[in-house]
């Protein structure tokens, strides 16, 4: 369904990616994992169109991602950003019925049909309650779930998800990724990125991690993620415990590491 | 909107009733017994309706392109001066009255010195790297700066008998310029921008999103941004090259509308369009009617948009604290 071949992105002269290949297939959750400032955003970027200058390749469907109009690409691949205020107060109903904006010529306002999506999009998401609320006045959870609604309005069958539990306190993280979750059941592909391990070890059937411009690890969270490769992302010494099918990451303290040292040398 | 029309068209020094108002007007598409004095007909075709007609244009144009402008620029404080195209109308203006032009030849170059301005604006705003929105608003600020220089220089070397009086009047702001002839002048590129923006506003609340969201939802922001600002930016020069520097009509109006009836632009721009003609009428009624001698639409706008704003403000404030 995507195909990222030979991905290399540079802001002048400093490089941000570099030789970026994987291929994701229709249905799958894959989670781009990596710490801030890795380039997680810029190949979202790159994903969605919003920056052309990169080198390589990227084909969606089959098309070449260069030779796609914003509107054609509009139809495959919908954006959910990070929660931000917005500089207007728009109603929830607005938000969502936004993303139908592509579906109708320049000239024209949302017809009955756009508003019947909106409405279909948040009844989806439980949220229809919340039609006449200011989106502004949200709490973050409660904005994540209407820009994913607004995503399911735009009709997409690929959701790009900027990092969606970044400003979200513990509850609405679990809110948010249940509903990903349950989105990817119903069929979507999605693409999240997240600098948090235990999300992409629980909710992505895929990890990409990403690492010092380049992709390190790339597969199945399980066989993935392990505490060499949170070592070489993060650069910090981590302890995986399993609960079951469950994976906990807890920091390695400092008295930790002696422990290790010690027995290391009575071994 | 009609009521307030007829109410203004008998308003005035020249007393004529509505009823006779309403009767002239239907006599120039059905003829009629003439109840009425062929002055009074005369008042009220060649002096109140072009004055009416030229009050309802200049504050609906100034108010939409004040509300699109928001739009384009993310920015609730944006107004129609926010790219120069003032600033380039009244140094058009200073510079005409300087050179002796004539009334049709001050607002022609008032319009052209507008939109040069907002073209400098937006190609050093383009060339410059980095945020582009951004760029368009500094550039305006300086461009928009230098023009007033230029205006101020005008003024200092202009005979201050004469030409410095009118230099000076004009930036106060009037509508008493209209006549029928210039206001076909100016309706012209006022419906010409006006068009675009009424067909196209829904979009306009997608950009208020931002470049990259906007593109992610399928519209290409550059094009309609582009197209936005060419419209405004008509309307706005096409209203202040005849009527002179009108403030906080762009602001104040689309202010109120937005509290009024919210803020999808699908109903904002026709709101505009008519809160903002409306109350441009009602205050050219009070600028004719209030003293003898008629006070420059301007500074009514002034006395009548600031507190009105500062209301709006504390009232927000309010809002939140509830």
């Amino acid at each position: 369904m995507i195909d990222v071949k030979n991905l290399s992105f540079s802001y002048g002269k400093r490089k941000v990616l570099q030789d970026i290949n994987f291929h994701i297939e229709q249905g799958q959750k894959v989670a781009i994992l990596g710490p801030n400032g890795v380039g997680k955003s810029t190949l979202f970027k790159c994903l969605l169109g919003l920056e052309h200058q990169y080198g390589g390749e990227i084909t969606i469907e089959g098309e070449n991602l260069k030779k796609l109009s914003c509107k054609a690409l509009a139809k495959k691949i919908a954006y959910i950003p990070q929660s931000h205020p917005l500089t207007f107060d728009y109603s929830v109903m607005d938000m969502v019925v936004m993303g139908t904006a592509h579906q109708f010529p320049w000239f024209a306002s949302p017809n009955k049909e756009a508003y019947e999506a909106g409405i279909l999009a948040l009844e989806q998401l439980k949220m229809v309650s919340f039609k006449n609320r200011i989106f502004n006045q949200l709490s973050g959870g409660e904005k994540q779930m209407v820009l994913i609604a607004r995503a399911l309005a735009q009709k997409a069958s690929i959701l790009v998800l900027d990092e969606p539990t970044s400003n979200l306190d513990y509850g609405n993280q679990v809110l948010v990724l249940n509903q990903v979750e349950t989105l990817s059941r119903e069929g979507y592909t999605i693409i999240l990125s997240t600098h948090n391990p235990q999300h992409a070890m629980k909710y992505a059937d895929v990890v990409i991690a990403l690492s010092d411009q380049r992709i390190v690890a790339i597969g199945e969270p399980k066989v993935v993620i392990n505490a060499a490769l949170l070592k070489e992302l993060y650069k910090t010494d981590v302890v995986i415990h399993w609960i079951g099918d469950d994976a906990m990451f807890l920091p390695k303290k400092d008295d930790q590491e002696n422990d290790v040292f010690v027995e290391a040398q009575n071994g | 909107m009609g009521l307030i029309i007829l109410i203004s068209l008998s308003l005035g020094r020249y007393q004529v009733s509505i009823i006779n108002v309403f009767r002239i007007l239907i006599n120039e598409i059905v003829p009629l017994q003439e109840t009425w004095s062929s002055e009074m007909a005369s008042v009220v075709l060649n002096i109140r309706v072009p004055r009416i007609l030229l009050a309802v244009l200049v504050g609906s144009c100034l108010s939409v392109a004040g509300v699109s402008y928001q739009g384009v620029f993310q920015n609730p404080m944006a107004s129609p001066d926010l790219l120069g195209a003032t600033s380039g109308a009244a140094f058009g203006a200073a510079l005409a009255i300087l050179l002796g032009g004539s009334s049709m030849m001050i607002s022609m170059s008032a319009f052209i010195f507008s939109l040069l301005t907002v073209l400098i604006v937006y190609f050093i705003g383009k060339k410059a790297s980095g945020n582009s929105v951004m760029n368009l608003i500094l550039s305006g600020i300086m461009i928009g700066s230098l023009f007033t220089a230029g205006t101020s220089l005008i003024k200092l070397v202009a005979d201050p008998t004469n030409q410095l009086p009118s230099i000076t009047y004009w930036l106060m702001g009037s509508l008493s310029g209209a006549k029928n002839k210039e206001v076909v002048f100016v309706a012209l590129p006022m419906l010409l921008g006006l068009t675009p923006l009424i067909l196209m506003r829904y979009k306009i609340n997608i950009l208020t999103l931002g470049d990259d969201v906007s593109k992610s939802l399928g519209i290409n922001p550059d094009h309609m941004r582009l197209i936005v600002i060419v419209a405004s930016t008509m309307i706005t020069a096409a209203s202040v090259s005849i009527s002179g520097m009108i403030g906080w009509v762009g602001l104040v109006i689309p202010h109120l509308t937005r509290k009024i009836i919210g803020n999808n632009y699908q109903y904002l721009i026709p709101g505009n369009l008519i809160i903002g003609g409306g109350f441009m009428l009602i205050v050219d009624n009070i600028s004719r009617n209030l003293l003898s001698v008629e006070i420059p639409i301007g500074i009514l706008t002034a006395f009548i948009g600031a507190p009105f704003f500062a209301y709006l403000i504390l009232r927000k404030e309010g809002a939140i604290h509830d």
